[in-house]
């Protein structure tokens, strides 16, 4: 007992600490984040440490009270389940591609192809943002794995583990190793992306990202801003 | 190499353990059981090992049953498995696991059929299929005697056999030793009683060099070393005992301080012998007419070696020597207390 | 001998901060629909493989572990220590990182994976054989510890007396040193065998996540706590109790110290 007495203030208190925000962020925003911050920060002063992981998973931590500033979603619907600050704002969106290894050693042509028994497909799991997007895309998919997050997919793109696999537009446009399959359209069904303050000091961060400078960034990594289409 | 090698065992090697270098000359004849004596550290144990192919030489040759299993200069060295050498160890090592029976049987060589000989033999048959676990100390020494001449060794080897014996046991293992036909056994002992009245033959091992080898009674009667005087010069007779009184085979009676029955050995040490011109009157009760047969001058005593009834040997200074005028054909009174007398049963 | 009170005292707060979860878990679980969420195939189907993968893991381990412990603890190799630290090294790597690590070795374009693609179309990734690599990798040296410390501690003298009675050396292994290794060896097979059935991070990593094939109950559980929480609590019920179920008459029966003594 004496040795938790001793323990526990050390593990649970890490104090606010007013130069900094945390901020939980999906994790196909993990290319895009760094520059965010570094941008918001020369505005500001204030520094930005991210956390990523997937949607539901960062909800599940949230509620248990884990001590974040913002949450950026790609599911809006999980705020529902949190207390939030002040208005939501919809930031971005982003559309899913199916994606191949660089040199598309399978040779993947179209959609039809996701179907064969001997192609390896992964995708998100269904439980995760990527993985219900994907399910909406209407195209039948004989998946070999369905991995935690979006990340993992494109982590078996780059490896050469699977041959084809549903990822972030963004995603292909950052990682060298992968390619799209071939020449798809922007189609949604679409992911937005949702930022909420969970706490006051945060909301100077939600009115940045729709800011010129924050779109403009976003834009760059190959997100869509303004209104989802 | 010579051609003809006799023994059941030839020993003319050395061999390393830690500091002490064993430089062993030892001969063994079929059917010839040798004790091995020596103060602790001597190397006794490690020539066991040794002759186990345990412990392998660093130098000479060792030959078992005829055959050459050790010699380092020609590169010969038979494995333990391939060697006619039944080993009870000090500690007995009984497989945990297996059960009496299956200890006994564990050689390849031991068949069912002697198996079930030697479990009658030692009286363990009841405990056939108990683990070793369940036996007491002197049962689980049955077992281990039993499991090595299971195989039919050319060599038995035995190390401190008795320690912690009880008289059951004893009398039912020196039955299986005295039962060996040509089967020749190395015994380690640290009990100069046993050493005497099972062996043929004593040898004294001391850091590593054997320095005395001969029959129990010329390392009685000659120790060479201050051990062996210590140790070999204790006086043993065997007698017959009914209460506080036994018969030796001398025709001789003696009182003893304690009470015992049937066959016994008696141990009286050499010191305790006292000599005089005429009768003593006085406490002792055991006095005896005798003659002196020799005078043997043993470092700072002198050792009197007496013939009469009793074949005793006393141990005096020389100062008594003179006051006595002792020589050899002198003729004494020796009186023993019958408390410096130790009885074991025989 | 009167056991000391502060050693009772330290004990007991172990042994509550040991059950503390699992009594969250009981209390969180919806008793009156378990039978109906134990009956789900999305239970089941994660549980058949689970054991599946954890049983075939913990024969590999033997088959694999036992020599290995063997030449650890009795032969004199030269570097030996950092053999020995080699194969302890997926206890301290995080599960995950050792998937990875998996993947460059044994992936389709992994070091060895891709000779076993071409030559023999043969990719362990996405299947369940893949599955069980995974999980003998970071199992694998909780047995060899088990075993090769009894191998150590117990003295070979036993194995000498053997073979001075005419047994050569394949016969003192099968009849002496296999079967007092018995114990130790049950002991690290069931702490292996936990082991593999927990296996999260390697798994997902290298097998990958398919119902049916490498879908295992930690998977299985760590998806339904985001998507129906009331299926995870199910999930690490069933967990619990298959672990409880094996590993409490094992104990009995193989630790040592446990056993009745005459």
């Amino acid at each position: 007992m004496v040795v938790a007495a001793l323990l526990l203030p050390l593990l649970a208190c890490t104090g606010p600490d007013s130069d900094s925000l945390t901020v939980f962020a999906a994790s196909s925003l993990t290319d895009v984040l760094p520059a965010l911050a570094d941008a918001y920060e020369a505005e500001t002063g204030i520094a930005v440490t991210a956390v990523y992981g997937g949607s539901n998973h960062l909800t599940g931590q949230l509620r248990d009270g884990a001590p974040a500033d913002v949450f950026l979603t790609a599911d809006a619907r999980l705020l529902g389940r949190l207390e939030t600050r002040g208005e939501t704002v919809d930031f971005a969106t982003n559309h899913l591609v199916v994606a191949v290894p660089a040199g598309n050693p399978a040779a993947v042509t179209g959609a039809s192809d996701l179907a064969r028994a001997d192609m390896r497909v992964v995708v998100c799991a269904e439980t995760v943002p990527c993985g219900a997007a994907t399910a909406r895309m209407g195209i039948v998919i004989e998946a070999d794995s369905r991995e935690i997050s979006v990340r993992a997919v494109l982590s078996r793109l780059a490896l050469g583990e699977a041959d084809a696999g549903v990822v972030y537009a963004t995603d292909v446009a950052a990682e060298p190793g992968v390619e799209l399959a071939w020449p798809q359209p922007e189609a949604c069904p679409c992911v937005v992306y949702a930022a909420a303050a969970i706490t006051d000091r945060a909301r100077s961060f939600i009115g940045f990202l729709t800011s010129p400078t924050a779109q403009e960034t976003l834009a760059l990594h190959g997100f869509s801003i303004g209104a989802p289409g | 190499m010579t051609g003809q090698v006799t023994g059941a065992l030839r020993l003319a090697g050395t061999a390393r353990v830690g500091d002490l270098v064993l430089e062993v000359d030892l001969t063994v004849d079929p059917g010839e059981t040798v004790a091995l004596l020596g103060p602790n550290g001597a190397g006794k144990t490690s020539l066991l090992r040794v002759l186990t192919g345990l412990l392998p030489l660093s130098g000479g040759r060792l030959d078992l049953a005829g055959d050459l299993v050790d010699q380092p200069g020609s590169g010969t060295f038979v494995e333990p498995h391939r060697r006619s050498v039944g080993w009870v160890p000090q500690d007995r090592l009984l497989f945990p696991h297996l059960t009496v029976r299956q200890n006994i049987g564990f050689s390849p060589r031991a068949t069912a059929e002697r198996v079930t000989a030697l479990l009658d033999a030692l009286g363990i048959a009841g405990l056939a299929d108990r683990r070793p676990s369940a036996c007491s100390g002197g049962q689980a020494q049955r077992v281990a005697l039993a499991r090595a001449v299971a195989a039919e060794p050319a060599v038995l080897l035995l190390d401190e056999p008795s320690t912690a014996l009880d008289i059951d046991s004893q009398h039912l293992i020196d039955g299986l030793l005295a039962d060996g036909g040509a089967r020749a056994t190395v015994l380690v002992t640290h009990d100069p009683v046993e050493a005497a009245t099972v062996a043929d033959r004593l040898v004294i091992l001391e850091d590593g060099r054997v320095t005395h080898s001969g029959s129990p009674t010329d390392v009685r009667t000659r120790p060479r070393t201050r051990y062996a005087a210590s140790l070999a010069g204790l006086n043993t007779l065997t007698a017959v005992a009914d209460g506080y009184t036994a018969m030796t085979v001398g025709g001789a009676l003696v009182v003893l301080g304690e009470p015992a029955t049937g066959p016994v050995h008696l141990v009286v040490p050499p010191s305790a012998v006292a000599l005089h011109r005429t009768i003593p009157d006085g406490s002792p009760r055991n006095v005896w007419r005798a003659t002196v047969a020799e005078l043997q001058p043993a470092l700072d005593r002198i050792r009197v070696v007496l013939d009469g009834p009793l074949p005793l040997v006393a141990e005096v200074t020389p100062g008594a020597v003179e006051v006595l005028e002792l020589e050899p054909g002198s003729r004494v009174w020796a009186a023993v207390k019958a408390t410096e007398i130790t009885v074991h049963p025989a | 001998m009167r056991p000391p009170r502060p050693v009772l005292a330290v004990a007991t707060v172990a042994v509550v901060f040991l059950t503390l979860p699992v009594i969250g878990l009981a209390q969180r679980t919806p008793w009156s629909s378990l039978g109906d969420l134990l009956g789900r195939q999305s239970v089941v189907q994660p549980l058949v493989l689970s054991l599946t993968v954890s049983v075939a893991a913990a024969l590999v381990i033997v088959v694999l572990g036992t020599p290995l412990a063997w030449t650890l603890a009795r032969v004199d190799i030269p570097g030996r220590r950092i053999i020995r630290a080699l194969v302890l090294l997926p206890m301290v790597l995080p599960p995950v990182v050792g998937g990875t690590a998996l993947l460059f070795a044994l992936g389709r374009r992994g070091l060895v994976g891709q000779w076993l693609d071409r030559w023999f179309g043969l990719t362990l990734p996405f299947t369940t054989a893949g599955a069980v690599v995974a999980a003998v990798f970071v199992a694998l040296p909780f047995y060899v510890i088990a075993v090769e410390g009894a191998l150590e501690s117990g003295s070979d003298e036993l194995e000498q007396m053997a073979g001075t009675l005419g047994a050569g050396p394949l016969q003192v292994l099968r009849r002496i040193t296999l079967p007092r290794l018995l114990p130790a060896m049950g002991a690290g097979v069931a702490l292996a065998w936990a082991r593999a059935l927990g296996e999260f991070g390697a798994t997902i990593t290298f097998a990958g996540n398919l119902p049916g094939r490498t879908q295992t109950l930690p998977l299985a559980t760590f998806l339904a706590l985001e998507s129906d929480p009331e299926e995870a609590i199910a999930l690490s019920l069933v967990m619990l109790t298959v672990s409880l179920a094996v590993l409490i008459p094992m104990r009995d029966r193989w630790l040592p110290g446990r056993r009745p003594s005459r």
